[in-house]
């Protein structure tokens, strides 16, 4: 309301003092654990860790896509001069900042790639459908891509963060300015590395497959996963009395309807690549989905086309179910598994023709999830939560859905 | 009168400490109000203005000449050959189509965005959107044929049982565009209606009163009325965003659903979309220029507009330079050989020219906008509007022409030359549309008065300045605004 009390980053707690090495101890021994079990499952299967291989690729993707998420979501709000956001932006920095350990978690990618990717397959390979393209899809070329990406992903995502936090102290201008300069040119060099890396982490696993649209389909559902975690996190920091009152039901209503139309676009990207394969019918191009439509994956995907998109589309339409903290924890939990699944969709049935449910991905999910929780906590530690000294705090501590 | 100082306004300033000033030159609510409705009301109609109607519905009237001897002759009288069975009527449908996408865009996603900045603009673009989708129209419906049966596009039940083909994207299309074209045209004219009351409080004439008032359907601005309006226009913008997606991406369909190398890729209904939107800025830009200078609107729509719309360029037109490079990478990653030639005959091939002007128009062209000089320059900003038209018309011509006149069958190639009667029915639909836009300028508001008062810093609930409750337009003589007695 226009004439209540602004709040003031007085009225809350705005570092995570006691709480930080607790969650990071925490999740770091999930994610220790996680990883261990998932090994531990994979061996298990005696398949030579192909499983294991394929439940990485799908959770690094996953928490690839957040922090690519948090990324592009601050080039936005820097290119769009928001002001909204502030109050919760440095929590997007730390996430996107952790980019250098997903560079470290991205190694077991390169190393088990001959587990996963076809294009490693001497069968494949040496076939004439991959004769001009044996140059790009192999494993130098591949690593030299991934150096390539988490050089621009990590120079932009901490070039973020550590100036924000030098703001903090120094509440100079001349730095607002520069991200307002440089994040337009952020965004295309993030937005080509994803398109990219999109291809290269999860097309290329068939690699005689390929879609024009692969990179916006990935884009989209890492964006609403974004949102989501974002969502988590804010209302875990407020459940430990941290951000409260100057994150208000304004802010959630926005992640609220970020979430809610990002699942819209999700769903338009995906029918759109659907609809278009499935109406042409040429045989190499539908053999992907109809991979994914047999033997038991069909059943798989058509939960994803209402756990992913119907669903939260219909519970998140309402202003009400937005402002509702209840509501959006639920659909923010509801929306990261949903995701995950879709992921799980598209990647594990190269892995097994039959639908398959894999302990391994569930426990790597755990295993980097933890990690990367436990990366993002160590990097909010010891600085405010918020950035102090933005210049837009007080626009962002005042915002109103109006 | 005020002209000395307009070039010194310039709001485009950023400051990170505190929000932009929208409105300048010392506006208020009843400036506001004078400014917009004395072009309709009180102002002599310009001579300029009868000389450019009479210019523009000339050309219309030329391109219902052409489609009047299209009708009596056959589709044989446009440049038509065998393999290309398809060239500037489906060219000037989506080039019209995309047009139409700024208008929409501004209104419903920049409104649910908050951007305030859209109040000045919106109503403008608007108008252009339905202007442009009645130009868009008429070209599916006079290529059909046997245009005696061009009911059948519709889902009409008829006696013979000739339904039409619902797996059809050209009938997707019909539908696509028919319900962007309502709910514009609905949203558009909701937002008006505060406005039209406006208009119908200051009229003098008797006809001007009838029929303003008619249009403002008893509009009497009390809470109730604001109130609902509100409420509807909150759910014409949620319900016409998805609208702006879902046009072109049918649009796109018409090419994508088939198997025709270079129109077969999955990425066409984002990419459509934000080309249209980048030709609908360019378009809006090349209009509203002109028109804040003849009509001394400088002070409304700012540089700091132009400005923002100038970003919306640079941004969508990355976004169409992106798509066009991801749709090279994959003709050559998926190694189908017929797609690989298609791509690489559309940049060498005969139709090379256009290709490289859409290149230049669309890609290199809003590039230049990465530097603030140019994107606050007003003439070099509205030349590079100019350009991107032409690129957009362009894209259009080399997706459809290049890759039907090189099919599959290399011995029925050909090389299609439009005829005059191709380009005059082009150039006509341009009469068309500037006629609905002179029309548009001589007889309705066209900045969105009520809306653009919200944004002023009067309207703030703090500023010390506010005027009672109710007086929105700022009309309300002051002694009863102020509850006094006449002064």
């Amino acid at each position: 309301m226009a004439h209540t009390h602004v709040p003031t980053l007085q009225d809350t707690r705005t570092t995570l003092d006691g709480l930080g090495p607790r969650v990071f101890g925490t999740s770091l021994a999930i994610g220790v654990v996680g990883m261990l079990a998932a090994f531990g499952l994979g061996s298990a299967q005696g398949d030579n860790l192909k499983q294991f291989a394929f439940a990485y690729v799908l959770n690094f993707a996953f928490f690839l896509g957040v922090s690519l998420g948090a990324l592009i979501f601050i080039g936005i709000m820097y290119v769009t001069r928001a002001s909204w956001n502030v109050v919760i932006r440095r929590l997007a920095e730390v996430m996107a900042a952790v980019t250098p350990l997903l560079a470290l978690l991205a190694i077991p990618v390169i190393l088990l790639a001959g587990r996963v990717y076809g294009w490693m397959d001497p069968a494949i390979a040496h076939s004439h459908a991959m004769a001009h393209k044996v140059g790009y899809l192999n494993q130098g070329a591949f690593t030299l891509r991934w150096a390539i990406y988490f050089i621009v992903w990590s120079g932009y995502s901490l070039f973020y963060w550590r100036s924000s936090v030098a703001q903090d102290k120094t509440g100079d201008l001349k730095i607002t300015r520069r991200f307002e300069n440089l994040s337009g040119f952020a965004l295309m060099a993030t937005a080509i590395c994803t398109a990219l890396a999109s291809f290269d982490l999860v097309m290329s696993i068939d690699p005689l497959w390929s879609s024009t649209m692969f990179g916006v389909y990935y884009f989209s559902g890492s964006f609403v996963s974004f949102f989501a975690v974002l969502t988590l996190v804010t209302m875990g920091l407020q459940n430990s009395g941290r951000l409260t009152r100057i994150v208000s039901a304004e802010h959630f209503h926005d992640y609220g309807k970020l979430m809610f139309g990002f699942t819209f676009f999700w769903g338009y990207i995906a029918y759109s690549q659907y609809m278009l394969y499935w109406y042409a019918n040429i045989p190499e191009e539908t053999a992907w989905y109809l991979m994914r439509s047999t033997h038991g994956w069909g059943k798989v995907g058509l939960a994803t086309l209402f756990c992913t998109f119907a669903l939260p589309f219909c519970g998140l339409v309402s202003r009400w179910a937005k402002r509702n903290r209840k509501v959006m924890a639920f659909w923010a939990m509801w929306i990261i598994v949903a995701q995950w699944l879709n992921l799980y969709w598209v990647i594990m049935p190269e892995y097994s023709e039959h639908a398959m449910f894999s302990p391994a991905a569930v426990a790597l999910f755990l295993g980097i999830g933890g990690l990367w929780f436990a990366g993002v906590t160590r990097l909010a530690m010891g600085n405010s939560l918020v950035p102090t000294r933005d210049p837009r705090l007080d626009e962002s501590l005042r915002f109103e859905n109006a | 009168m005020m002209k000395p100082q307009v070039e010194a306004w310039d709001n485009t300033k950023d400051d990170p400490t505190k929000p932009v000033e929208l409105i300048l030159g010392g506006n208020d609510f009843t400036s506001i109000t004078e400014k917009v409705s004395d072009i309709v009301l009180e102002r002599k109609t310009p001579r300029a203005w009868y000389i450019a109607i009479t210019a523009t519905a000339g050309l219309t009237g030329i391109m219902f000449l052409m489609i009047a001897y299209l009708f009596m002759r056959g589709v044989g009288v446009w440049g038509l050959n065998n393999p290309v069975g398809w060239a500037w009527d489906i060219t000037n449908f989506v080039f019209w189509v995309g047009i139409g996408h700024a208008g929409t865009l501004i209104s419903a996603i920049l409104f649910l965005l908050r951007q305030k900045w859209r109040t000045s603009i919106n109503r403008f673009a608007e108008a252009m959107t339905i202007f442009a989708v009645i130009c868009a129209g008429i070209f599916p419906g006079i290529h059909v044929g046997r245009v005696w049966v061009v009911y059948w596009l519709f889902p009409l039940p008829n006696n013979q049982a000739m339904w039409p083909n619902f797996r059809s994207p050209l009938l997707w299309d019909v539908f696509a565009v028919g319900t962007y074209m309502t709910v514009s045209l609905l949203f558009w004219y909701t937002g008006m209606i505060p406005d039209l009351a406006t208009l119908r409080d200051r009229a003098k004439g008797r006809v001007k009163q009838a029929v303003y008032g008619a249009l403002a359907l008893g509009w009497r601005s009390s809470h109730r009325h604001w109130h609902r309006y509100e409420k509807a226009y909150l759910l014409l913008a949620g319900l016409a965003t998805p609208l702006v997606l879902s046009v072109h991406s049918v649009v796109s369909f018409d090419f994508a659903t088939s198997q025709i190398p270079g129109w077969h890729t999955a990425i066409f209904p984002p990419y459509f979309v934000a080309g249209a939107v980048f030709s609908g800025f360019a378009m809006v830009g090349t209009i509203l220029i002109p028109a804040r200078k003849w009509f001394g609107l400088e002070a409304i729509i700012t540089k700091h507009h132009l400005e923002n719309m100038n970003k919306i360029i640079l941004a969508t037109g990355s976004i169409v330079g992106f798509a066009y490079a991801t749709e090279f990478f994959i003709a050559w990653y998926g190694g189908n050989p017929n797609e690989s030639f298609a791509f690489i005959n559309r940049a060498f091939g005969p139709y090379a020219w256009a290709y490289w002007t859409m290149v230049t128009c669309n890609v290199v062209t809003p590039q230049l906008f990465w530097s603030k000089k140019i994107r606050t320059n007003l003439t070099v900003m509205w030349i590079m509007y100019i350009f991107v038209n032409i690129g957009m018309w362009f894209e259009r011509f080399v997706i459809i022409v290049s890759s039907l006149s090189r099919d599959f069958l290399p011995s029925s190639w050909a090389y299609y030359r439009p005829t005059p009667v191709d380009i005059m029915t082009f150039v006509g639909s341009f009469g068309l549309f500037f006629t609905l836009v002179l029309l548009f300028i001589r007889f309705l508001p066209m900045i969105a008065m009520a809306e653009v008062k919200t944004v002023m810093p009067i309207a703030d609930a703090h500023s010390g300045e506010r005027r009672s409750v109710g007086d929105y337009h700022g009309d309300i003589p002051s002694h009863i605004r102020d509850g006094g007695s006449p002064k």
